[in-house]
C-alpha cells in the first residue's frame, strides 16, 4: 500500500502545486489521475515514484519512504514518463540490460504485450520507432516487470484508436490484486470502464480522491430536460447533463467528464 | 543495513556504457583508432625535430584526449541524457555513482592502452622511414608511447582515473532549478585556482619544483575526496524537476 501523508509540494515558494494531499493507494486498484494542463499530475506521479521530494509530508511504500530510493523500493515501483527516448540499440539488448534489475520480470508477459501491440520482438533499432510504437514497447516493459506500483503518465498520448483499446485490455489482463496502477490523462473516454478510483486536481492544488463504486452508489449521472434540483448540471443538446443525489437503486455509470467538471467547480467535494 | 552489490554496479555500468553516444563498441573503437592515428600523424608530419620530440607531442595530445575531452564528453552525456533517465533503475545510490564513474574512466583507460599499442606501431613505421639505420633500434623500446619514459603509462592511467572525477563536476548540473549558475562557475573557478596554486607559486619563484609537485599531489587527493563526497551528496538530493 502506498500511503500519502499530508504531502505538499511546489516548484516555487508559496506556490503549491500539490497541497495537503493525504490518501492511501491500495493494491488491486487502478487510479485515474485527472486534471487540467499544468495542474500537477506529472508532479504527483514523480512524487509517488521518489523523483521529487515533498516539501512537507511523506510518501511511504511498505513502511519505507520512497524519497530514499532504496533498491527494495525501486524494485517495487515502475514509472512510465510521458516523454522518453530510447537509445539506438536493439529491443533484445535493452531488455537484457534493464530486466536484470527487476526480480519479477516476466518474458512471457513482455512477448504477449508486444505481439498484441503488433510490435515484433526483433526490433533492431529502438531509436527508429515512431512515437506510438515506442509507447507500446514501453508499456509492454512496464507490464512485464510486475512491480507493485505502476505509474503511467499519459500513456495513451500518441497512440492510435485500436491501440488504446489494446492498451486497456492488456492492462486489465496483466494487473492482479497485488498491483496498484496510477494513470494520468486528459481524455476521460480513454479511462472509462478501466478505473476503480479517481484523483482529480482542483485549481488550488488540493486533490479529490474518490472510489467510483462509492460515487456510483451516491450519485446518478444522466441527461435531463431541466437541470433543476441537480447537484451539478451542464447544458447539452436535448437539455442538461446532470449529476443528482441518488434516489433510486438504479445504477448508472460514473460519467468521468461530468465528475471532473463538477469537482473542478467545487460542487462535489 | 545498506549493502553494495558489485554485480548490480557492473550491470548499471554496462547499461550506461551501452546507452552512451557510441552505442556500438565497434564504432567506438573505430572512432578512437582514427583519433589516435590522427594524434600520431599530425606531429609526425607537421612538427619539426627528432622523432622523440614528435612522440612527446603525440603523448600530450592523447593525454588531453583521455584526461579532459573523453571524461567531459561522457560526463555530459551521462548527466543529461543517460544517467538521469535511469534514476529509477533499482540500484543503490553508491552503486549508481560508482557505475557512472567507471563508465567515464573505462573508455579513457581503454583509449590510453590502445594508444600505446596503435601509436607505438605508427611511430615504429615512422621511425623506419624517417631515421637512419643506426638510430632505428626497435629493441630498445624507443618507439613505445608513454612506456619509453618508464612508468609514464601508469601515471597516465592514474591521471585518467583522477580526471574522470570531472564527471563529479558535471553532476552539479543535475540540480537544475535548485542550482544557481553563478555558484556553479564560482565553484569551478575556486577548484581550478586551488589546483593550480602550487604550479603558479613555483612559476613565481615562491615554491621549489619538488615542493610544488608534492603540494599539487596533496591538493589533488583532497579535491578528489571532496569531489567524490559532494557528488554522492548531490546524487542523493537530485530531483527530476
Amino acid at each position: 500500500m502506498l500511503e500519502i501523508g499530508n504531502v505538499s509540494f511546489g516548484y516555487e515558494k508559496n506556490v503549491p502545486v500539490v497541497r495537503n494531499l493525504s490518501c492511501r493507494l491500495q493494491e488491486g486498484r487502478i487510479y485515474g489521475l485527472l486534471g487540467m494542463n499544468g495542474a500537477g499530475k506529472t508532479t504527483l506521479l514523480k512524487l509517488l515514484s521518489g523523483l521529487l521530494f515533498p516539501d512537507s509530508g511523506s510518501i511511504i511504500l511498505d513502511g519505507k519512504d520512497v524519497s530514499k530510493r532504496s533498491v527494495e523500493t525501486l524494485q517495487k515501483i515502475f514509472y512510465m514518463p510521458s516523454e522518453f527516448r530510447f537509445p539506438g540499440i536493439s529491443l533484445e539488448k535493452l531488455i537484457g540490460l534493464q530486466s536484470v534489475f527487476y526480480p519479477y520480470f516476466s518474458l512471457e508477459i513482455l512477448m504477449d504485450c508486444l505481439e498484441s501491440s503488433g510490435i515484433g520482438s526483433e526490433v533492431k533499432d529502438l531509436g527508429k520507432l515512431s512515437g506510438g510504437q515506442k509507447k507500446k514497447v514501453m508499456l509492454a516493459f512496464a507490464l512485464s516487470v510486475r512491480t507493485n506500483i505502476l505509474l503511467m503518465d499519459e500513456p495513451l498520448d500518441g497512440m492510435d484508436i485500436p491501440s488504446r483499446d489494446i492498451f486497456r485490455k492488456l492492462l486489465v489482463k496483466h494487473t492482479d490484486e497485488s498491483r496498484t496502477v496510477v494513470i494520468s490523462g486528459h481524455r476521460t473516454q480513454d479511462m472509462e470502464n478501466l478505473l476503480t478510483d479517481v484523483l482529480i486536481f482542483r485549481k488550488d492544488g488540493t486533490v479529490f480522491a474518490g472510489c467510483l463504486e462509492e460515487l456510483s452508489g451516491r450519485y446518478s449521472f444522466g441527461v435531463d430536460r431541466t437541470g433543476a434540483g441537480a447537484v451539478y448540471a451542464e447544458p447539452c443538446p436535448g437539455g442538461f447533463r446532470v449529476i443528482r443525489e441518488k434516489e433510486t437503486s438504479e445504477d448508472t455509470d460514473v460519467d468521468l467528464e461530468m465528475l471532473f467538471n463538477a469537482v473542478r467547480k467545487g460542487v462535489i467535494r | 543495513m545498506k549493502t553494495f552489490s558489485f554485480r548490480r554496479m557492473w550491470r548499471f555500468c554496462r547499461l550506461l556504457l551501452e546507452q552512451m553516444c557510441f552505442c556500438s563498441f565497434g564504432k567506438a573503437a573505430a572512432v578512437m583508432l582514427a583519433v589516435i592515428v590522427f594524434c600520431c600523424l599530425l606531429p609526425l608530419l607537421a612538427v619539426d625535430g627528432a622523432i622523440q620530440e614528435k612522440m612527446s607531442v603525440t603523448e600530450e595530445l592523447i593525454k588531453v584526449l583521455v584526461m579532459f575531452i573523453l571524461p567531459v564528453t561522457y560526463g555530459l552525456a551521462m548527466s543529461g541524457g543517460v544517467l538521469v533517465p535511469n534514476l529509477m533503475i533499482p540500484a543503490g545510490r553508491g552503486e549508481k555513482f560508482a557505475a557512472a564513474y567507471l563508465a567515464a574512466a573505462i573508455p579513457g583507460a581503454a583509449v590510453a592502452v590502445m594508444a600505446v599499442i596503435i601509436g607505438s606501431g605508427v611511430y615504429w613505421f615512422g621511425g623506419l622511414l624517417m631515421t637512419t639505420d643506426s638510430a632505428h633500434d626497435p629493441g630498445t623500446g624507443q618507439y613505445l608511447l608513454f612506456v619509453r619514459n618508464g612508468a609514464a603509462l601508469w601515471r597516465t592511467l592514474l591521471e585518467v582515473c583522477i580526471s574522470s572525477t570531472v564527471i563529479a563536476m558535471i553532476l552539479p548540473v543535475l540540480r537544475n532549478n535548485g542550482y544557481r549558475k553563478p555558484g556553479f562557475w564560482f565553484g569551478v573557478l575556486v577548484y581550478l585556482l586551488v589546483l593550480f596554486a602550487p604550479a603558479s607559486m613555483m612559476m613565481a619563484g615562491v615554491l621549489s619544483r619538488s615542493a610544488a609537485q608534492v603540494s599539487t599531489a596533496v591538493i589533488s587527493c583532497l579535491l578528489l575526496a571532496v569531489n567524490v563526497w559532494y557528488s554522492c551528496f548531490l546524487m542523493k538530493r537530485y530531483e527530476l524537476r
